[in-house]
């Protein structure tokens, strides 16, 4: 059997896995990240609210806590090095009754232990800063920002990438064994032979574990479903805007989320589900979305909507009992080189460098890591042409035709940010690949106008077959094949 | 034994109800219909409905793979999936002009396939 | 920047119906910008027949349709700039468009029309349930596949809504091999011309089911099955009336909506009903020199209708490039009443002879449809048949409109 030589195994690409493996690059460690998907960044990762978070929602002194303002402070310039967006644009927690201005303050109080920077305003501020938003009061966090989540799981992979990190795609854990002091990991691909295993499987995480002989762990699914708003009704919202949360919930409460590309989300929802995959949306709940958002911002409606979708969290509070608890991120009792991340929620997107810090430290207390000596820590995404001023657009249209060629209208993306996409440094050829990295399919049309365009650049660039082309890999093929002339 | 048949006329936009009543295919009466053209559509319909085939073939050479194309005839409703057959696989060269003749009696019919739209050289 | 006297976005039926229209009018500087490769708009992908009866006494195709009108434009000379989308529109006529040869190009025109036609409403848009898996498409993009690159979508398919591009697609795919198992619709009647449920349902066995929709979308990576339920009369699933059907593709047809993007840009106040500009009887918008016509000022069901609308709005153009713009005194609103969904235009003067198109909000028969102004009658007009689908069109001599006693009209529907 052939088998594939490593120190580390990271099992899992989301932005947790992704962000370990690229602070596991700074260092002279030969690492590879295993992803089940046709992608990185396939689970909540990509699903979730964007929110880079200040960090009053962890309790004082737990490692949510630690980790989370580690983020929170570290988000830009990270966000900088990798070219990803990043907007600090605050958020309101809005209490609608006086009786909610009570756990304003408690959150305040947990907030400024952990070090978060909060302020309880009035009515009047409220208005100021988001004149379609009715309160009694709120407390105002102005470090919170947004980020792009799937933007961000892709550029930690593709730097990752640069630094030397393989990142195997399409590649499932089937199994694990300790032989001759080395971990045997069984794939669906290749096996792979590593020194250390780093359990960032989320939903998964608990299976995974269990193959180190842990059966401590269960993840109970958690499911959140959004709503998101066509880019014309931006103007709406500027900054973020909670509600109280309610309590043990395990959720903050249908919040609005204005994103990085002017989109606004309503979610998330928030229901067990026995299911870790399955990640539909519902009528009751889209119903529910709506209706809630509209207590807030009456100005929204329905035919904002452009897209509905859904997020898992992994938590591992039961349904029973609700709320949170801290991250679980320790060894195995069985193996020290066997590290498992339990759990990793909200803030998950926040805390991941923070997270990747601590695994690491953990590792480099039983490896004593070495610095490589080129690290590059920047990574250039695609130039996103309709956000360049006229000056520069006209310029690089000049110099390339793959600027002069509009493929989606709704978000303005050039056939060469196409190509860009499809050419990525992780070798995703898939549709989503393409939506996720250039935006494409991602406006009011959801790709009416788009897709056929697309598929024509896959067949015509790539030399793919129709047979090829597939939304997300596996199975999940587009199209049945030619109309006329398939027989030949 | 009488029998009936229901037939909605696609004429115009009243779209009358039209009720043929026949015996083993012999039109007894035809009721409904609020002008004469109406109850001839129904007369067609119940004796030998005919369509006007659109659908497409291969183009080599062309700007674009497939070149749109319709009988010149209404065809028997009938004969509509023996021509699709022959139009899986059969193929003209570019350049073509709206109207040329494509292909003469396809599957023995009395009509013509003919281009509904240009396609130049590649 | 250049200057042109008339801009005109979109080379489809509208645009170029238009654009012949002010031409025949005296404007000779006219520029027409489309984003396709070539003109026709959404014409080249409906090769189905039944365009052009009311225009040319005979039945053509979409293709044939846009020809005709496209050979006219070439005829006249008429520069149409293909390969080019408007980027931005301003209220002072002022375009930023891409062109796929030159680059960047900045236009300040004299008066401009909008035609940009429509875009389809999506499973995002109607809140459809499930996961998302590949296999759910809009009808308009299966029709583009299927007929402008050869690919078909799936084999064992549902189609949902029963528009006329669902239905054209449910025959159109049933010629190419596929298995349609069913058109469902939400509502009690069906959404398309008569002549598409005979010709492309029933003559394929083809069952259309009324009052039914879809509450879930199953399958991981490509679709696998639909859940199917019947809806009671406020469109509400009736518990207990679920049922699975297996399939690889979910076909939407389920709406067209105006695609006003730019016109918002450029400040052009849009019609909540309609999804299009609101417009005065010269099809003028609220911004002086901005036209509109076509589907992007409201979804007709007839092209010949829409060359009909964008004549006049090309005429209209063609006049205020020549003589400017003009204060319009006795505006009257044109509201849509009891029975009627909308009205265009929604601003009329006195002293003209008038054009409504409207349609009704639910299949009836023997109807009369009636213009009143201060609940007096003005003009009415029988119906054997009205239906939702089909848009309605009644003059109105300027003669009945002498003296009014208020400054609105209303239409309704009895």
């Amino acid at each position: 059997m052939d088998t594939q030589n490593y120190d580390i195994a990271i099992i899992g690409g989301g932005v947790v896995g992704t962000a370990i493996a690229r602070e596991l690059s700074k260092y002279s460690i030969n690492t590879v990240l295993l992803e089940m998907e046709s992608d990185v960044g396939q689970g909540a990762s990509n699903s979730n609210s964007g929110v880079v978070h200040a960090g009053f929602t962890a309790p004082v002194g737990s490692l949510k806590a630690d980790v989370c303002m580690y983020g929170n402070s570290h988000f830009e310039e990270l966000c900088a090095d990798l070219d990803v967006p990043y907007k600090k644009v605050g958020k309101l927690v809005v209490a609608v009754d006086k009786k909610q201005v009570a756990e304003l303050y408690n959150l305040q109080y947990i907030g400024s232990k952990n070090g978060a920077e909060l302020n309880i305003v009035g009515e009047d501020f409220i208005k100021k800063m988001e004149a379609n938003i009715d309160g009694k009061a709120a407390m105002y966090s102005p470090n919170s920002a947004i980020t792009s989540p799937y933007e961000l799981t892709i550029a930690l992979a593709e730097n990752a990438f640069q630094n030397g990190v393989e990142i195997k795609l399409n590649t499932k854990v089937l199994g694990i064994n300790k032989i001759n002091g080395k971990f045997l990991i069984k794939t669906n691909q290749k096996n792979i032979r590593a020194d250390y295993v780093i359990n960032s499987a989320g939903l998964y995480s608990d299976d995974i574990a269990s193959f180190s002989g842990e059966d401590r762990y269960k993840i109970y699914p958690c499911r959140g479903e959004y709503y998101v708003l066509d880019k014309n009704s931006s103007s709406l919202l500027s900054h973020l805007v909670y509600p109280v949360p309610p309590e043990n919930a395990g959720g903050y409460g249908i919040h609005l989320t204005p994103t990085v590309d002017g989109n606004i989300l309503i979610g998330p929802s928030n229901e067990y589900i026995d299911c870790v995959d399955n990640k539909a949306t519902t009528k009751d709940v889209m119903e529910q979305l709506i209706k809630e958002a509209r207590d807030f911002l009456p100005k929204i409606s329905q035919d904002m909507v452009i897209r509905s979708y859904s997020g898992i969290r992994s938590k591992i509070v039961p349904p029973e009992i609700g709320g949170f608890t801290d991250f679980v991120i320790e060894k195995s009792p069985r193996y020290d080189n066997f590290i498992n991340l339990i759990g990793i929620e909200s803030p998950g997107l926040t805390s991941a460098p923070g997270i990747a810090k601590y695994v690491v430290e953990m590792i480099d207390k039983m490896e004593n890591l070495k610095n490589k000596e080129i690290f590059n820590k920047k990574r250039t995404g695609i130039t996103k042409f309709s956000e360049l001023p006229l000056a520069e657009q006209k310029i690089l249209a000049e110099e390339n035709a793959g600027y002069r060629e509009l493929v989606c209208r709704c978000e303005n993306i050039t056939r060469q940010e196409i190509i860009d996409a499809l050419h990525n440094p992780l070798g995703v050829t898939t549709l989503k690949g393409v939506k996720y990295r250039a935006r494409a399919t991602m406006g009011r049309c959801q790709g009416g106008y788009c897709m056929a365009r697309i598929v024509k650049i896959m067949q015509e660039e790539f030399n793919m077959d129709l047979e090829q082309i597939q939304l997300t890999g596996n199975s999940s093929n587009l199209f049945a094949g030619q109309a006329k002339g398939w027989e030949k | 034994m009488i029998k009936e048949k229901e037939i909605t006329c696609i004429l115009c936009p009243n779209g009358c109800d039209i009720k043929i009543t026949y015996t083993s295919q012999e039109i007894q009466g035809i009721d409904g219909a609020t002008c004469s053209k109406g109850n001839d559509y129904a007369k067609q319909e119940f004796e030998n409905p005919v369509r006007t085939l659109t659908s497409s073939i291969l183009v080599k050479g062309g700007d674009s793979d497939l070149v749109s194309v319709k009988t010149d005839e209404p065809i028997p409703l009938e004969k509509i999936m023996s021509i699709m057959e022959i139009l899986k696989t059969f193929e003209v060269k570019a350049p073509v002009m709206v109207g040329d003749v494509l292909l003469e009696n396809p599957a023995d019919l009395n009509c013509k396939l003919i281009a509904t739209r240009e396609i130049k050289r590649k | 920047m250049m200057k042109r006297e008339l801009v005109i976005i979109g080379a489809g039926p509208a645009g170029l119906a238009a654009a012949l229209a002010a031409y025949d009018n005296g404007i000779r500087d006219i520029l027409i910008i489309e984003r396709e490769k070539r003109a026709g708009g959404i014409l080249n992908q409906c090769i189905h027949d039944g365009f052009g009866l009311h225009k040319f006494k005979e039945i053509l195709t979409g293709p044939e349709y846009a020809y005709r009108y496209l050979k006219k434009v070439q005829e006249r000379k008429i520069e149409i700039m293909t390969s080019t989308i408007v980027t931005e529109l301003r209220a002072e006529k002022y375009l930023k468009v891409i062109n796929e040869e030159i680059g960047i190009l900045e236009f300040k025109a004299d008066a401009v029309v909008l035609a940009m036609g429509s875009r389809e409403r999506t499973a995002g848009g109607i809140s459809l349930p499930g996961e998302r898996m590949a296999g759910v498409y809009t009808a308009g993009l299966t029709q583009n596949l299927m007929n402008l690159q050869n690919i078909k979508v799936g084999n064992n398919i549902v189609i949902l809504g029963s528009g006329d591009i669902g239905l054209i697609m449910a025959r159109r795919l049933t010629l190419e091999g596929a298995n349609v198992k069913a058109v469902l619709e939400i509502m009690p009647y069906s959404n398309g011309l008569n002549r598409n449920i005979n010709q492309c349902l029933i003559d394929f066995n083809i069952p259309l089911k009324l009052s039914h929709t879809v509450i879930d979308v199953k399958g991981k990576d490509r679709l696998e099955s639909i859940i199917v339920t019947e809806v009671d009369e406020n469109l509400r699933a009736i518990p207990g009336s679920e049922y699975e059907i297996e399939c690889d593709t979910l076909i939407l047809s389920v709406g067209l909506i105006p695609e006003n993007e730019l016109s918002k840009q450029a400040d052009v106040q849009i019609d909540d009903i309609t999804g299009g500009a609101l417009v005065k009887d010269n099809l003028e918008t609220n911004v002086p020199g901005i036209f509109a016509c076509g589907n992007v000022l409201h979804i007709h069901d007839l092209v010949d209708y829409v060359s009909d609308e964008a004549e006049n709005a090309g005429q209209a153009a063609a006049k205020y490039i020549k003589s400017g713009h003009k204060w319009r005194k006795n505006n009257i609103f044109v509201e849509a009443g009891d029975g009627i969904n909308y009205v265009i235009p929604q601003l009329i003067t006195l002293g003209k002879d008038l054009e409504f198109s409207m349609r009704v909000k639910k299949p009836a028969s023997d109807k009369t449809i009636k213009i009143l102004n201060n609940n007096e009658l003005i003009a009415k007009n029988t119906f054997k048949k009205v239906n939702p689908s089909e848009m309605i069109k009644i003059n109105l001599a300027k003669e009945k409109l002498l003296s009014l006693k208020t400054a609105s009209i209303k239409v309704v529907v009895e």
